[in-house]
């Protein structure tokens, strides 16, 4: 298909009414969830994922992509007002957002982060679509024992970066990849660990485990705590919406300079949005004139880095996951699970037979920014609001519907059970300090890695881990994994000598 | 029970099970059992390397570090007794919730669910009542008409109205 015709066609598919009117309600959906007090964006992504899968493709993607492509841009709201990160992407947003608050610029900083977040949106939409040219020649060069490496490699970032402890992040990652083995061998027809359970025959679906893994520990911590951000008083949110939209317009060097930082951390599968606003809030405050007096105390600029950053990751994180299917995040993993199921398939195809689809990715994400931080700034009080819900309120409604949720996916009560029992062990989880994230990207990630691992067996027997490419990668991933521990031996060895 | 004893469960638990699919899966035809055994037996070694530093200085790190992904920091606030008794409650509340559902059926186990917890939670009960039918509204008219899902009626109700 020629390029831009892929990327016209792109635009036509999800400018179509009724599937940019989907796009509308997973932005406004996806907005005023993610502004609730204990919910993220992999419950809000988990509780619709049930309704993409009554749609057609397109309206699916639309759905799917814009819940998650707009997620971030909410969580500013009570990082700026009340100093609590919606979401682990907005904590450096505190840092000037918070100070801006108190000195009655609630209003500008809200505006000026919404900005930038579109602006970043699109910037990370656009290096997205300058990249399309460089991975269409890599992806054909790669085989099935290269994809199974750069699987485990996946799945091994998300482990080691998601936790100070990398062996409970890898156990946990391999956890994922055993229970997606779990139900009947597709091409054998041996039914794996069921216990001859019916529920168990078809596999552990997507959506319960991510609502119960995910969604319900959320709800728990929400009753643990016992408290809700309520308390505290909403600013002035009247004036200085101008102001901070103007803000990012002048500031924006600052704008790319941070964008470029996010879209880097977001290629790197395992670095998510925590990293990328810090690392921004460092680079902005390292090169910014004056920085070092101002920020912390409320700059405008503070906010702007961190916001800018943390939306441009979402365009660079999806470059691994449509060329190579590997999601960098646990979000991505969810979002790549439910393009799955409505038939979108990331890899080879997706870069040359139907490009029009990566196409369509890259409009809606610039789009979806737009028309979210429009939004946001219109309804700022609104949503300002929506952060002070009682967790009393919230917890018995937010269950029902993930009852509802985990049935919908199969019609099936048993994955009702499955997420229950997900949702007691995400909770324990987290108790003690486990990783949840790298147990869904395992799970989504499961049955690919068993086809390629079979299909490099077949086809080169266990020497498929020596091929010039898969070896490289693999002895990459050994170094990486052993990394740390070799860097203490040899700190260790150099002491003692010296 | 124990928050040290508990994380050291949690991962003897996670051992058994991880030693049950490698045995499982030795036991399985070989294309079949090549993902379940790879698998396992890397996480053998992974799962005896956490569980060695569980026991050595779990008290030092019971508290969940920064998540890169969506997770925020355990409060020390959910760690307090008080905390885990209102958890205590919310899990009776949580089996309770499953159990109305499955005996009288989503339309009605759900919201009185729902209204059950918002009146011992102390909430108004005009509040209550209009927070519970609005679930009713969002699961009959948004669920079963609109994306014709066939809740499940509940075994009870089954039972009693013959349907």
């Amino acid at each position: 298909m020629n390029t831009w015709d892929a990327v016209w066609l792109g635009l036509i598919h999800i400018l179509q009414p009724s599937a940019f009117l989907y796009m509308i309600v997973g932005i406004v959906i996806s907005s005023t969830l993610v502004a609730l007090p204990g919910i993220g964006s992999k419950t809000a992504i988990a509780l619709l994922l049930p309704l993409a899968f009554t749609l057609d493709k397109f309206e699916a993607i639309c759905l799917i992509v814009s819940v998650w492509a707009v997620s971030n841009t909410a969580n500013s709201i009570t990082s700026i007002l009340f100093a609590v990160p919606g979401g682990s992407g907005s904590q450096a947003t505190i840092l000037d957002g918070y100070p801006m608050a108190r000195k009655g610029e609630a209003s500008r900083a809200l505006s000026a982060a919404f900005t930038s977040s579109a602006l970043g949106g699109i910037f990370g939409a656009m290096v997205l679509a300058l990249s399309l040219p460089v991975l269409k020649p890599l992806v054909v060069l790669l085989g099935p024992p290269e994809f199974f490496i750069l699987i485990l490699f996946g799945i091994a970032m998300v482990s080691t970066l998601s936790g100070k402890n990398k062996a409970k992040g890898l156990v946990i990652g391999i956890l994922g990849l055993l229970f997606s083995s779990v139900g009947i061998h597709l091409v054998s027809g041996i039914p794996r660990f069921t216990f001859g359970n019916l529920t168990l025959m078809d596999g552990l679906s997507l959506i319960p485990v991510t609502i119960g893994l995910f969604a319900i520990p959320e709800l728990i911590s929400l009753v643990a705590s016992g408290s809700s951000i309520s308390r505290l008083e909403l600013n002035d949110l009247d004036s200085g919406r101008r102001q901070g939209i103007q803000d990012s317009l002048t500031h924006w060097w600052l704008v790319i300079r941070s964008s470029l930082v996010g879209v880097w951390v977001g290629m790197i599968p395992g670095l998510g949005s925590s990293v990328a606003d810090w690392f921004a809030y460092g680079h902005a405050r390292a090169t910014e004139k004056g920085a070092e007096e101002t920020f912390g105390k409320g700059d405008v600029r503070g906010v702007i880095a961190v916001d800018a950053a943390t939306n441009a990751k979402e365009g660079g994180s999806l470059i691994p996951t449509l060329a190579f299917g590997i999601p960098g995040s646990s979000t991505l993993a969810l979002v790549f699970g439910g393009l799955l199921i409505v038939g979108v398939k990331p890899g080879k195809d997706i870069l040359t037979t139907q490009l029009d689809i990566t196409f369509s990715f890259i409009w809606l994400l610039i789009i979806a920014s737009v028309i979210t931080s429009f939004l946001c700034i219109i309804f700022i009080k609104p949503l300002a609001k929506a952060t002070q819900v009682r967790p009393t309120l919230l917890v018995p409604v937010i269950c029902a519907l993930s009852v509802v949720g985990a049935f919908a996916s199969s019609n099936n009560f048993g994955d009702v059970i499955v997420m229950a029992i997900f949702g007691v062990f995400g909770y324990w989880l987290r108790l003690h300090g486990w990783p949840r994230p790298p147990l869904l990207l395992g799970l989504v990630l499961g049955p690919e890695a068993e086809r390629h691992l079979w299909t490099s067996y077949q086809l080169y027997d266990w020497e498929f881990l020596l091929r010039p490419i898969a070896g490289t990668l693999l002895l990459f991933l050994i170094i990486v994994l052993s990394w740390p521990t070799l860097k203490d031996l040899v700190a260790k060895a150099v002491r003692n000598r010296s | 029970m124990n928050l040290r004893i508990s994380g050291i469960v949690l991962s003897l638990s996670l051992l058994a099970l991880f030693v049950f699919t490698l045995l499982s899966g030795l036991a399985m035809p070989f294309r079949a059992s090549m993902l379940p055994v790879l698998a396992s037996s890397m996480a053998i070694p992974l799962m005896l390397l956490a569980l060695y530093f569980a026991l050595k200085d779990d008290s030092k790190e019971n508290t969940q570090v920064q998540d890169s992904d969506g997770d925020l920091v355990i409060s020390k606030n959910e760690l307090s007794p008080d905390a885990f008794r209102r958890v205590k409650y919310f899990f009776i509340w949580f089996a309770s919730l499953l159990a109305t559902a499955h005996f009288f059926g989503f339309l009605l186990g759900l919201p009185i669910m729902v209204l059950f917890y918002l009146i011992a939670n102390r909430e108004p009960f005009k509040l209550s009542m209009i927070l519970s039918l609005t679930v009713l509204v969002i699961l009959y008219f948004g669920f079963q008409k609109g994306l014709v899902l066939p809740l499940p009626e509940g075994v009870l109700t089954s039972i009693i109205f013959g349907t």
